[in-house]
């Protein structure tokens, strides 16, 4: 199936030195979600709006069902692109009512329909009760929930989701995340979504890509690119990891934790990830890992982290409830599932990267 | 509450003066006095010129807001206080500059035109800068959302960006608007009569009060309408959505840039560089400076206490409204406003009214010259006072009384320094008002009390503009050395 998005070497910098983009390349399938992740500053947002075409590209091409938008000597105004954009703060219309915000889009259509399509994407969104409300009397789920009613009321066969559930508190957002997922999905809607929060990208996209200073870092499922990052930047910023100095032999490495199994063959001197919860805590007396000892223990509630010295590195465990160690208890530690080699043992990375996390 | 209730009253008791003098009248006489078709032509003329002013000013302010905010030029500092000078000149000094202009020979403007081009010129300010907020704090994001959604730039432009700044457009508009009405100087300069005009010409010429009164009434009742009829409009009108900071200067073409330089620098060069400039020449025609001394000490004798008196009364007023807030405490706030929007003339004839049957000890003293200039211009204090108060979290005072320190010295040591730049702002807006108040000054002051502000005016309403040069010069120079810092003050808090 043609791509309903296709994004082609897109680059743009605002100032000479500090490109905001610079060359990424992605599509997006019909009824396909796709999410942009990456940290505050990393051109995800920027990628979004020269998607849009609230801002021009300096090279090259955006492709929209079939049609170039971007490219080529062509630049399609915002308006012309039939693209939803949801924005982070909703921009809802203060001067208009939740009806006449989502028929906003629908001008070109004969006047009787619009307000019989607007009432129909408001039911889609459980909201038709609130239809003659202003934005500023509606809670914060709502105003988002009435921002994509009018994004999709059109019927664009692409929707720009910008950081579009970070503005919800957690609980609210996980809720509101799922419905508009399922949204998304009943009227075949493709979706970009960009977000910092790699919960919100793992759990929203069918796809997602990680970008880092104005590129894509690495595209893939969310599974894949948990599973097998493709650098130690994306390790660490889809969750948390342990980067293990190892020597690799094709299918296995020597590590300071022993032997173990790679998901992806290496050679030489490299460093893997091991996610916390793919290290296993066992009693002193076991025969098999390595000698340790626990340094300290964060109860979660539904499960429990800890930190363990051995052979004179720390690592992060995640285990679950029943997990008996304490601070100061000998351990051994085992490595249960395959690791991945993410670089090479030299590569030193840029100060500031290590824990790069969503800061805002 | 007690010296808000002392404002309250303040403001109230020498309006109701106004209305007993005005009621006093013979109902069968009054009827013949008022429906006169002299009357309605005062109405259409005050209308005329008002609405003349306004559509002035929206040539001026819209297209000067826009290229200052949508261009790279949002970036230049000062540019914002280039296009607000005018600001600083007196109406009746810009009437002056126009009239002088030609030198009494030749062809000069006067009448209609003139007093719209001098109103015109130095009241775009208060529109600009209501605009020039809007449109800073107008998210970006909702202009987008309507590109996205189909919409082209134009009906973007119609059907959000417009309905988004009504509320500026009609802050500013009624500021203008009340202006107008309240002008005095501009109109008796330009001999075009008003009702501000004609209530001065029947104060003054005839001995029979009454059609003054009635005339200030009725040009009170306009005022009260402009007010009105803006609550009315801005029912229901909503915040501009949630200002997000620009991350970068707006794209515009060049041309766009450039014109907005050159529209800033046009309209504050013409609102304040012609009347420096005709001013400075007559000064060179070599007329005595010896009036100016006295007359500048008058001016600072009424302006200096009023202003003092001013921030003395804000200080309870704002921070009855801000850390106590009821209703009581917000009605009297608004009575402090309607003391600022009713029209001069009409306030100085109900102060004299109210002076003669209740008050014949304060009748033309300077105290009831003082107390006037503060009550009507209160509301000029309250504001940077109200918000210093905001920016003070009442956490700050109950920390220093955690601390062991008493009202006293919390107020000494925790309140007023942090209010103390808001009361000193209050105080000089009050002062500035002050010393450029022309009717309240001519019709309430002592006898022979000259001002800077009357004396310009008369010789300037006798043509003898080489003598009215020095006292203009005077006046220019007072509000520039206060109108600076008090907007950069103002760009600051942003």
């Amino acid at each position: 199936m043609k791509p309903v998005l296709r994004v082609q070497d897109l680059a743009k910098a605002y100032r000479p030195g500090g490109p905001a983009v610079a060359g990424v390349s992605f599509a997006v399938a019909p009824g396909e979600i796709f999410a942009l992740l990456g940290p505050s500053g990393s051109g995800k947002t920027t990628t979004l709006r020269l998607i849009a075409g609230f801002e021009r590209p300096d090279r090259g091409e955006v492709w929209i069902a079939g049609r170039q938008a971007s490219g080529g000597g062509r630049f399609l105004p915002p308006e012309e692109r039939g693209v939803g954009y949801v924005f982070q703060d909703h921009a809802l219309f203060p001067h208009l009512t939740v009806l006449e915000n989502v028929m906003f889009g629908l001008h070109r259509r004969p006047p009787r329909r619009r307000r019989a399509r607007a009432l129909e994407v408001l039911d889609l969104v459980g909201l038709t009760v609130f239809k003659d409300r202003r934005p500023d009397e509606l809670s914060g789920g709502q105003q988002q929930r009435v921002a994509l009613a009018r994004a999709i009321a059109p019927g664009p066969p692409l929707v720009l989701l910008d950081e579009a559930f970070s503005s919800l508190d957690a609980g609210l957002r996980e809720v509101t995340r799922a419905e508009v997922r399922a949204l998304l999905k009943a009227t075949g809607t493709s979706a970009v979504l960009v977000t910092h929060d790699q919960e919100e990208a793992l759990s929203f996209a069918d796809r997602l890509g990680v970008m880092r200073a104005g590129r894509l870092v690495q595209v893939g499922t969310p599974e894949e690119v948990y599973h097998l990052p493709a650098t130690p930047f994306v390790a660490r910023f889809l969750g948390h990891t342990n980067l293990v100095p190892a020597r690799a032999h094709g299918d296995w490495a020597e590590t300071p934790l022993g032997r173990v199994p790679l998901a992806r063959p290496a050679e030489g001197a490299v460093r893997l990830s091991i996610r916390p919860e793919h290290l296993e805590l066992l009693p002193p007396q076991a025969a098999e890992g390595v000698p340790g000892r626990v340094r300290s223990r964060a109860f979660k509630g539904h499960d429990l982290t800890l930190e363990v010295e051995a052979a004179g590195r720390r690592y992060r465990v995640q285990a679950d409830y029943r997990s008996r160690f304490f601070p100061g208890d000998p351990v051994r530690v085992r490595v249960r599932e395959p690791a991945v080699a993410v670089g090479r043992n030299a590569e030193a990375e840029p100060p500031g990267v290590k824990r790069e996390r969503a800061a805002d | 509450m007690l010296p808000a209730a002392g404002v309250a009253a303040g403001v109230l008791l020498p309006l109701g003066y106004l209305g007993v003098r005005a009621l006093e009248a013979d109902p069968a006489e009054l009827a013949a006095l008022l429906l006169r078709p002299q009357t309605l032509a005062l109405l259409g003329r005050t209308l005329g010129l008002a609405a003349g002013v306004l559509a002035f000013d929206l040539l001026i302010a819209w297209p000067l807001a826009w290229l200052t905010v949508r261009t790279p030029l949002v970036r230049v500092p000062g540019l914002a206080l280039v296009g607000a000078l005018p600001l600083a000149v007196p109406g009746y000094v810009m009437a002056y500059a126009l009239l002088a202009l030609g030198g009494g020979r030749g062809p000069h403007l006067a009448g209609f035109w003139g007093a719209l081009l001098a109103l015109g010129l130095t009241t775009y300010p208060y529109l600009y800068l209501n605009l020039r907020t809007a449109l800073l704090a107008l998210d970006p994001g909702l202009e987008e959302a309507a590109r996205s959604l189909g919409h082209r730039p134009a009906s973007v432009f119609l059907r959000v960006v417009l309905p988004a700044l009504r509320p500026a457009f009609l802050a500013g508009g009624l500021l203008v608007a009340l202006h107008v009405l309240g002008d005095f100087g501009v109109v008796s300069l330009m001999r075009y009569p008003t009702f501000s005009y004609a209530i001065y010409l029947q104060y003054t010429a005839s001995f029979d009060r009454t059609y003054a009164a009635w005339l200030a009434l009725m040009l009170l009742a306009l005022a009260a309408l402009g007010l009105a009829l803006e609550a009315r409009l801005l029912r229901g009108a909503r915040p501009l959505g949630r200002p997000r900071p620009r991350r970068r200067p707006p794209p515009a073409p060049l041309w766009a840039t450039a014109l907005g330089a050159v529209w800033a620098l046009l309209a504050g060069g013409l609102g304040v560089g012609l009347p420096l400039a005709v001013a400075l020449r007559w000064l060179g025609a070599g007329a005595g400076l010896a009036g100016v001394l006295p007359a500048a000490a008058h001016s600072l004798l009424a302006s200096l206490p009023a202003a003092l008196l001013a921030a003395l009364l804000a200080y309870p007023l704002a921070r009855l409204e801000v850390r106590r807030p009821s209703p009581l405490a917000g009605v009297l706030a608004r009575v402090a406003y309607f003391g600022y929007a009713v029209p001069p003339l009409a306030l100085a004839l109900a102060w004299i009214f109210f002076g003669l049957r209740a008050a014949p000890f304060l009748y033309q003293t300077l105290a009831m010259l003082v107390l006037a200039y503060t009550l009507h211009f209160l509301a000029e204090a309250l504001g940077p006072v109200r918000s210093a108060l905001y920016q003070t979290p009442r956490g700050l005072e109950e920390a220093a009384r955690s601390l062991g320190h008493r009202p006293a010295s919390v107020f000494l040591r925790v309140v007023l320094p942090s209010v103390g730049p808001g009361l000193a702002a209050g105080a000089a807006f009050v002062f500035l008002s002050a010393m450029k108040e022309l009717p309240l000054t001519f019709l309430l002051a002592p006898l022979g009390f000259d001002t800077l502000a009357t004396n310009a005016w008369s010789y300037a309403s006798e043509a003898m503009f080489a003598e009215a040069a020095p006292y203009a010069l005077a006046l220019l120079a007072v509000s520039a050395a206060l109108v600076g810092p008090l907007l950069g003050r103002r760009r600051d808090r942003r």
